[in-house]
């Protein structure tokens, strides 16, 4: 079965029950190369995570970081940030996803503590209620120490339209 | 670059609070980052359907920068713009007079950014002021679904504003209310 508007497809199911929604609003990025320093002294960092691996429904902008909503609903997101160049002095932080109606912070721990090498991964989830154009992003942040704290290269963030 | 929606957009003192409830950002800021949405939709639906189509159309490499591609893309006989409408969106009750400004100045934008809206929805302009309104709309429904289940169980109030305006009243006149900025304030990481 191929249910379709004039310009897209947006169910199909197959022989074996299997459904598929192409232009369900859907992203995953990956943040692809290790930035410089760029939170540990309190700094909020918005992690610009650019290299895009899908984005069903065109609503991620890989230059800014910020997934906008296409439509009033409930969206799973998914954030994780991996620390690196961690010193003693960064004993706290999170790594939260903020979106227009709501911050969810989550992963709040001491990091140099857990780290013990100097590389520490947050991950931060949530299922938000977002109107249509509202912003969601993910944001690190690491305290109490100098700004050397750099996000390492396998962080990711994604989100889908669930319900 | 352009100046758009200078004329402005007016709330009530209860749609202010209802988004302060919820925001943390301006609401001018708010609706500056829901046109950078809908600009970024634009331009990266029109890139994935067309880039192919310019491709075999153009004799020259295609330029990476898109206000360039853009207008090149748009500029195409055969190109068809897809106004498109944002669909669903509601719009707010309420009780007393619009005479809040938030969008003094309106917003500006580029001249290829406005060739993307303008190729991409049917009236940009319209689609943010329906955006804006229906976001208010959306936290007063929030608002009241939020509190009217806390004052349920307050035995304090005897009873519930019928109108979502005058509950925002209520609430936001408690001693002990926060909105988001201010409790998000009080949190320490």
């Amino acid at each position: 079965m191929v249910t379709r508007n004039s310009q897209n497809t947006y169910i199909t199911t197959d022989t074996n029950n299997q459904v598929l929604m192409p232009a369900q609003p859907a992203f995953l990025a990956t943040h692809g190369a290790t930035t410089g320093s760029v939170t540990g002294d309190g700094t909020n960092y918005n992690v610009i995570f650019a290299n895009e691996i899908f984005d069903q429904n065109s609503d991620y902008n890989n230059a800014t970081g910020i997934f906008t909503a296409p439509v009033t609903g409930r969206y799973l997101l998914n954030g994780a940030v991996c620390y690196s160049n961690l010193g003693a002095a960064h004993t706290s932080g999170s790594t939260y996803i903020y979106t227009s109606n709501r911050t969810y912070y989550s992963s709040i721990m001491n990091a140099y503590a857990v780290s013990t090498g100097g590389l520490l991964g947050f991950t931060s989830g949530c299922t938000a209620d977002m109107d249509a154009a509202d912003s969601a992003l993910c944001v690190a942040l690491i305290n109490n120490g100098a700004k050397t704290v750099q996000v390492y290269q396998s962080s990711y963030f994604s989100g889908v339209l669930i319900c | 670059m352009k100046n758009i929606c200078a004329s402005g957009f007016k709330l009530s003192i209860q749609d202010k609070k209802a988004l302060e409830h919820y925001l943390v950002v301006s609401p001018k800021q708010w609706a500056q980052d829901a046109l950078a949405g809908m600009l970024n939709k634009a331009v990266k639906t029109i890139i994935k359907d067309w880039l192919e189509t310019y491709k075999l159309y153009t004799p020259l490499d295609v330029p990476s920068n898109p206000a360039l591609l853009i207008p090149a893309i748009v500029a195409m006989p055969n190109f068809k713009p897809y106004n498109r409408k944002w669909k669903g969106l509601i719009k707010a009750s309420r009780k007393n007079q619009k005479d809040q400004e938030i969008w003094e100045g309106g917003f500006n934008i580029e001249d290829w950014q406005e060739t993307a809206l303008n190729a991409f929805y049917s009236d940009y302009r319209q689609d943010l002021y329906n955006l804006m309104e229906n976001k208010i709309a959306c936290r007063k429904e929030a608002f009241k679904h939020e509190f009217e289940q806390q004052l349920m169980r307050d035995p304090t109030h005897p009873s519930i504003p019928k109108h979502v305006d005058d509950l925002i009243d209520v609430v936001t006149a408690q001693s002990t209310y926060k909105n988001r900025a201010q409790k998000e304030a009080e949190i320490s990481i």
